[in-house]
Formats: C-alpha cells, sequence, structure tokens
C-alpha cells in the first residue's frame, strides 16, 4: 500500500511545485507585457478530473482489497485474550489456561506470542475506549465497551521485541498504558509455553 | 434599493454599542477580534503542551494539567478561532461583494456574535473549577467523557459552551444564505457572484446541515452526564461518534472553504487575470462540500464500527473537486502579470502546504494505512497541515488583502514578508517532525513519552518550530499596532480588484455603497470597467 | 426560484450519498444522518426560493435583542449544570429578547 500511496503523494506534490515555480517565473509581472486576458476551456477541468478520477479508482479497488485481506480471519492461529483498562493490559492465552499477562504499576504487561505463525486476538476493553496498537506490525484496532474485536497479526520470523501502546486517549494515565511484545521462535516459545504452565 | 434606519436606535456608541450595533461589519470586526484573541490564549496552550513535550520527563504540568490543555487548545483553534473568524470575513465581505447596503436579518447574525463570545468564556471557565476545564479531548470521546470518567463541571461547562458556539455558527450561517438568496445587487445572478462569495454559500450550506449534530451530540451528552443513561446501550458510544463526527468532518471544511475562496480572490487581482474556469470552480465547490458531508466514518476506521469501504470511498473521491480546484489556482496564474505581494505570499503558501495536509489526508483515507497512522502524531501532522500551515495562511492571505478595506490603511509589506518567512519556517519545522514521530509509533494526546523510543530530538525541533510559529504571530501584531499609527492610507481600490467591494471608499459606509454600483455583467465587474476604459 | 437551484443540486448530492450509504450498511444511526441533513437543506432551498429583495426596508443600527437573546440561550445551556434558576432566567431573557425585537420593527 506504502509503494502505491506514497509515490503517487510525492508525483501530485512534485507537479504541483514545479508547475508553481514556473509559472511564478514565466508570468512574474514585467512592464512590457499585459496579462493575457482569461479564457476558459473547460475541456481541460474535464480532462484533469477524468485523470483524477481514474487514479482515485485505483487507490480504492487495492485499498478495498487489501483492508479485506488484512482483517479476514484466517484459519485459526495461537489465541490471545487482551483487556485494555484504566491503565493497563491483561493478556491470558486460551491455550495455556492459567496464564495471565498482567500491567502492574510501573511495570507494564509483556504480550507473548509466536513469531511467524497466526495469531488471533481478541479485544476487549473493562471501561472506556482504549486502541491496541503495535507500531512495528502497523496495526491498531480500538477495544469498544461491550464488543470484542477479533483481528488476526503475524509477527515476522525471528525473535521481535517491540512495544505496543494505547493509541485512543482513556483519561489520566493514557501515556502510561505500554506494553512490550515477545515474539518467539519456536523453541522459545517451547520453553515459555513449559515455564508458564501451571503458573498464574 | 433603499433602507431607512429603524428609529430611536439611532447609531449607539460606546460600550453599549458594541454590544447592540448590528453593520455587519461592525459585527464582523467584533466577532473577528474576538477569534484573535481565542487564537492566543489557544496558541499559548500550544506552547504549554510543546514546551511539555520537548523532553521525556513532566517539566510543565501534570498529566491531568496536560490532558486539559490539549483539550482546551484543540477546542479552542476549532470552536473558537478558525470556525468563528471563517464566518466573520464572510460576514463582512459577503455583502459587500454582491453589492447590498446591509446583511440580512442582522438581529440574528448580532446574536451569533454574542453566542459565541458566551460559548468560549463558558467553556473556558472550567479552567476555574475544581477539576478543570473540560479534558475529554476537543471531540468529547465517550465514554471516555462520560460523568465517571471525567467528573466535575468543567466538563458539563465545555459541553454548553460548545453547543453554545454551534449554535452561534447555524445563527451566521443563515444570515449569509438569506443575503446571498435576497439582497443580490440588480444584474448579479448566480453566476456572477465572486468566488469568494461562492466559497461561503457553500460553507454556509455545510454549517447548517451539520452544526445540529453537534448540538444534538453535546445536549445528549450533557443528559447523560446527569444520569439520563442516553449512551448506555452496546451502540451508544458508537452512536455519539457518528452525530458528532458527522459534524465534525465538514466543520474542516468550514474551515477551508472560505480561505480557499480568499485565496483565489487574491490569486485572480495579482495575476491581473479573471480566475480560470469559474464555472468548474462552482461545480467542484458544490460537489467537493457535499462529499465532504458523507464521509465522516473514516474518523472511525479503527473502531471497527462503521463501513469502512464506503467511507474510504467517499473520501479518496475529495481528491477529484480539490484537484479541480488547484487546477482554478494554477490556472488563473498563467497567462497573467504576478506580482508578488504579501496576499500573494500567502496565498502560495497556502497553495504548497495545504497540498501536504490534502496528500496526507488522501493516504490515511485508506484504512490498512490508517490502521497503523491513526490516534498518532502522524494524524496531527495532517491536520495542522491543512489547518494551520493551509487555512490560516489563507486567513492571512485574505487579512492582508482585505486589510485595506476595511482599515483604509495598508498593513507594511516588509514587515508582512517577515511574518510569512517566519511562518513558513515555523509551521514546517513544528510539522515535519510529526510526520516522522507518528508513524514510528508515538501516540497523540500522551503528556510524556519514555527516552527509550528516541523520540526527544524530533520533539525538541518540534517545540522549536512552535516557537518561530510564535515569533511570526508577534511580527503580525507588530505590523498592526504600527500601521494603526502611521500606515499609509490605503483609497478605495489599493490593488486594482475585480469585485464590489472595492468600489467603495475604505473603510465603508454605514449602508456599504453611497454611490451607484457600476453595471455588473461578469464575476469581475471592476476589470470589466477598467478594459472598457482602456478600449 | 433561480436561487434554490444550487441548493436543490446540493440536497440531490447529498441524498445520492445517502442512499448508498444505506445501500453499503445497516446502522440505523449512521445512515439517518445524511437524510436529516437532506432535510434541513430542503428548508434552506424552501426559504431560498422566496427570498425577495424587500424594495423598502427598515434596518436597525442597534439592537438590544441580539445580545439579550444569546444572554438568554447561554444561560438556558447553563441550567443544566447550574441548576433551573439559571434556565428560568434564560427563558426570561429570550422573552425580553422577542420583545425586543418586535418593538424594534413594529415601533
Amino acid at each position: 500500500m506504502q509503494d502505491l500511496y506514497l509515490p503517487i503523494a510525492a508525483a501530485v506534490f512534485a507537479l504541483i511545485v514545479v508547475a508553481l515555480a514556473v509559472v511564478l517565473v514565466r508570468y512574474r509581472a514585467r512592464p512590457e507585457r499585459a496579462p493575457r486576458p482569461t479564457r476558459d476551456r473547460y475541456a481541460i477541468d474535464a480532462g484533469v478530473a477524468l485523470v483524477l478520477a481514474a487514479i482515485v479508482a485505483v487507490l480504492v479497488v487495492v485499498t478495498l482489497r487489501t483492508n479485506d485481506t488484512e482483517t479476514a480471519l484466517a484459519k485459526p492461529g495461537f489465541r490471545v485474550d487482551a483487556v485494555a483498562f484504566q491503565w493497563g493490559w491483561q493478556f491470558s492465552y486460551p491455550s495455556r489456561p492459567g496464564v495471565v499477562d498482567r500491567s502492574a504499576p510501573n511495570r507494564p504487561a509483556t504480550l507473548h506470542v509466536p513469531a511467524g505463525t497466526t495469531v488471533e486476538v481478541s479485544l476487549r476493553t473493562r471501561d472506556v475506549v482504549h486502541a491496541f496498537w503495535i507500531p512495528d506490525l502497523r496495526f491498531k484496532r480500538d477495544a469498544w465497551p461491550r464488543k470484542t474485536a477479533r483481528f488476526d497479526l503475524r509477527f515476522p520470523a525471528g525473535t521481535v521485541a517491540g512495544v505496543g501502546h494505547c493509541a485512543q486517549y482513556c483519561g489520566l494515565k493514557h501515556s502510561d498504558m505500554v506494553f512490550f511484545v515477545d515474539a518467539m521462535d519456536p523453541a522459545r516459545f517451547a520453553s515459555w509455553s513449559r515455564m508458564r504452565e501451571g503458573r498464574a | 434599493m433603499s433602507a431607512t434606519v429603524t428609529p430611536p436606535f439611532a447609531p449607539v456608541r460606546g460600550l453599549v454599542g458594541l454590544a447592540v450595533g448590528t453593520d455587519h461589519k461592525g459585527v464582523a470586526l467584533r466577532l473577528g477580534t474576538a477569534a484573535f484573541g481565542f487564537f492566543l490564549a489557544g496558541g499559548v496552550l500550544a506552547l504549554l503542551m510543546r514546551a511539555e513535550l520537548a523532553q521525556p520527563g513532566m517539566q510543565v504540568t501534570s498529566r491531568g494539567g496536560y490532558d486539559q490543555f490539549f483539550s482546551m487548545h484543540g477546542s479552542t483553534m476549532i470552536y473558537l478561532f478558525v470556525t468563528p473568524v471563517a464566518l466573520a470575513l464572510g460576514m463582512y465581505l459577503v455583502p459587500l461583494q454582491v453589492g447590498a447596503a446591509e446583511i440580512a436579518w442582522p438581529r440574528l447574525n448580532l446574536m451569533g456574535l454574542w453566542l459565541l463570545v458566551l460559548g468560549g468564556v463558558v467553556m473556558w471557565s472550567g479552567f476555574l473549577t475544581r477539576n478543570g476545564a473540560g479534558s475529554a479531548a476537543w471531540t468529547g470521546e465517550y465514554p471516555q467523557s462520560a460523568a465517571v470518567s471525567t467528573p466535575g463541571p468543567g466538563m458539563d461547562l465545555w459541553c454548553a459552551g460548545v453547543a453554545l458556539a454551534a449554535l452561534a455558527g447555524i445563527a451566521l450561517a443563515a444570515s449569509q444564505l438569506a443575503t446571498i438568496a435576497g439582497r443580490r445587487a440588480p444584474g448579479m445572478t448566480l453566476l456572477r457572484m465572486p468566488i469568494f462569495t461562492w466559497s461561503m454559500l457553500v460553507t454556509c450550506l455545510m454549517t447548517v446541515a451539520s452544526f445540529p449534530a453537534l448540538v444534538l451530540a453535546m445536549g445528549l451528552l450533557l443528559a447523560d452526564r446527569h444520569g439520563a443513561g442516553v449512551f448506555d446501550s452496546a451502540g451508544g458510544p458508537a452512536a455519539y461518534q457518528n452525530i458528532f463526527w458527522f459534524y465534525g468532518h465538514p466543520v474542516v471544511y468550514v474551515m477551508f472553504f472560505p480561505f480557499l475562496g480568499a485565496v483565489l480572490e487574491v490569486v485572480a487581482t495579482f495575476s491581473r487575470r479573471r480566475v480560470f474556469g469559474y464555472r468548474a470552480i462552482v461545480i467542484s465547490l458544490l460537489v467537493f462540500t457535499a462529499l465532504s458531508m458523507s464521509v465522516w466514518g473514516h474518523h472511525m476506521f479503527t473502531t471497527g464500527q462503521v463501513a469502512n469501504g464506503y467511507f474510504s470511498l467517499t473520501s479518496t473521491m475529495l481528491a477529484v473537486p480539490a484537484g479541480l480546484e488547484y487546477l482554478a489556482m494554477i490556472g488563473t496564474m498563467v497567462g497573467g502579470a504576478i506580482v508578488l505581494r504579501t496576499p500573494m505570499l500567502f496565498a502560495l503558501g497556502f497553495i504548497v502546504q495545504f497540498l501536504v495536509g490534502g496528500l496526507s489526508g488522501i493516504y490515511v483515507a485508506s484504512p490498512p494505512l490508517d490502521y497503523h497512522v491513526h490516534d498518532s502524531y502522524f494524524v496531527v501532522a495532517h491536520f495542522h497541515y491543512t489547518l494551520l500551515a493551509g487555512s490560516v495562511f489563507g486567513l492571512f492571505a485574505g487579512v492582508y488583502y482585505w486589510w485595506p478595506k476595511v482599515t483604509g490603511r495598508l498593513l507594511f509589506e516588509r514587515l508582512g514578508r517577515v511574518h510569512f518567512w517566519l511562518f513558513v519556517v515555523g509551521t514546517n519545522v513544528t510539522f515535519i517532525p510529526q510526520f516522522v514521530l507518528g508513524y514510528d509509533g508515538m501516540p497523540r494526546r500522551i503528556a510524556d513519552y519514555s527516552p527509550a523510543y528516541g523520540w526527544a530530538g524530533w520533539n525538541t525541533a518540534s517545540t522549536v518550530g512552535a516557537g518561530i510559529v510564535a515569533l511570526s504571530v508577534v511580527v503580525f501584531i507588530v505590523n498592526v499596532a504600527l500601521t494603526s499609527i502611521a500606515g499609509k492610507p490605503a483609497g478605495s481600490d489599493p490593488w486594482e480588484a475585480h469585485t464590489l467591494e472595492w468600489a467603495t471608499t475604505s473603510p465603508p459606509p454605514r449602508h456599504n455603497f453611497t454611490a451607484a454600483l457600476p453595471a455588473i455583467r461578469s464575476n469581475a465587474p471592476l476589470l470589466d470597467l477598467r478594459e472598457e476604459a482602456i478600449l | 426560484m433561480r436561487n434554490a437551484v444550487p441548493v436543490l443540486a446540493w440536497a440531490a448530492l447529498l441524498a445520492a450519498l445517502a442512499a448508498m450509504l444505506a445501500l453499503w450498511t445497516g446502522d440505523l444511526v449512521a445512515v439517518v444522518l445524511l437524510p436529516g441533513a437532506v432535510l434541513v437543506v430542503l428548508v434552506v432551498a424552501m426559504g431560498a426560493a422566496r427570498a425577495r429583495d424587500p424594495v423598502e426596508r427598515r434596518v436597525p443600527d442597534a439592537s438590544a435583542s441580539g445580545p439579550l437573546a444569546a444572554g438568554g440561550v447561554a444561560l438556558l445551556a447553563l441550567g443544566a449544570v447550574a441548576g433551573l434558576w439559571a434556565a428560568l432566567i434564560g427563558a426570561a431573557l429570550l422573552v425580553l429578547a422577542i420583545v425586543a425585537a418586535v418593538r424594534e420593527r413594529i415601533g
């Protein structure tokens, strides 16, 4: 998506800036030259409108297709139940009963996930709207009262230690609603599973 | 047409006159002055925020204090500065541009001024209450804005103040629509109206069509905060957001189109040519504004509560009429004899910098891209490019252009150029770092951040930029002050402009035109006169 | 009548966008907002169609009704915060404002 939008934006910006620069130099007031009377040429307007509409059509089609792919729920993966609250996070893992990662004052929670496979997240909130954002994955989703948001994530293979933020203003300690992300390769993931079994 | 003065309310002088005078020009000046005062107040809040964020750690205020700062900064700039000043510009100019002696519905118009002022006072009085001013962002995000999450009278005062400002907008827009409908001079058909008046027509249509939603949202929120359980159902919070953003998107266009119109007028005058593609501009104004009423869900892409596809489609379609407006601006300059006086400099700044905001807007109109940058500093940079680096540049283009008409004196050129260049440098140094920060993962509305993220450098740069912006505003104020003492008299038409407001004295008399109007045969009557005189 | 043309055109655009949204989603709140706006715009169109420039007009130079009405509405709004007494004073101010306006028109 970036590869489509950014070049088009850069090209449009460059086009306008260059056009302006050329026009400002070429048509600067000079004592010997009077301005040319305006002649409306609506064919030009129509042409520009058509070109822009074509670009818009391409952008929209690609966007809608990509959106469908990104938000589709794939085959089952490692499940995470995420709960946001004022002001922290709680992650539990249905396939690892009793294992809970929870924020404590001055100690952010860590989200433990396997790298390289699908992770299914169910996101809820206990109070106001929060947002679950992992910048490294370029994805966020809101947590809304009385609703469960479901989405799939895929953490790149290889251990990734990243951060997550709450991106939806939620009151006094919104700034502090950080969580860590530990995406583990299969070996580490297996040993984490074993270590955490039976412990809350 | 004639107008008789109604006895016994002859001109009232002094402080009482400030309250009750109905001359649209006086009311517009009072509204513009009040709006500018709110701009300075909101700007102080911005400087406090930037001072806090320059480095990790809390140096300036507490988390709770910061929450009030950013909520009131956005609220002040949107409800109390840019929207009112846009409507004030129209209030002053539309009757003149259509050749009317007075605005239609002057009492309603005057009520609008006072609703706005009182709304601002009510909103800001929240700072004096025990929990401080409204602190649920400028949007009153629900359920954060519910009584349990944001208790205290300050938040209630915020709701009431916002509702009053919304009612003000509706009253002001209605008067201008009535003026355009019923007070045009003979010969001024709709398709001979100046482009600025057309931009006010569509602005006022959006205002009356969308601002009632804000009044509704504030009324419902107040009721909910006092126990009515308005938003208790599962769909309640989403209902609030839909209603709010139904207003919240069109308002950003209310804060854009008057300045686009001003820039088109300035470009035409300083290229010494008629506007290019007048009818295409009119059509694209109508399409652009109608579309803008249908895009509000793009503020809610990450909620999972709206039809992302529809809102992405309508939002991206905005590029088409926007492109036509750009064609008009550049096409007017082609073949012209361009004079780079201060108004034209600000117009050019608007054209380039609004484009950054507009293109970043098309970017975030794509849900897959927005899922990353929503609620981050990327979006903050996007809308500051459209509003500050865009609309406010257009505002200054209009201010420097029409200042001689309003006051009878010209602002100083050299100081105007200093203001312009400081403002260009300031806005870009402030907001380019914010695109970077947002993309890198810095959320918005946070009071502090860990040094581990490496954001301090960009934040410091952004703060320096904010200081430069503040300096540029000081230069403008100095220009105004010096001009009022020693400014050069302007005469009625210092720029050799095209439209009717320049056919009367500077400043215009009480009923706008004392001499007979020139014949109106096109959208540039004064240019017609000048061309005939040459022949 | 010509006045109403751009307003009606705008209303038609809004209606088309509203229809497209109604076909796209079933969310009731979102779907009724645009049609609501269309109704408001139709009222504006009616007003635009009937607008006539009066030949002789009485234009006030000053009017107490403006600030009085604004104060009245403000106190009504504050009634939600400050209590019934504010709303009652606000209502009284509004009445005064209307009286002032009427007196100006006929006096």
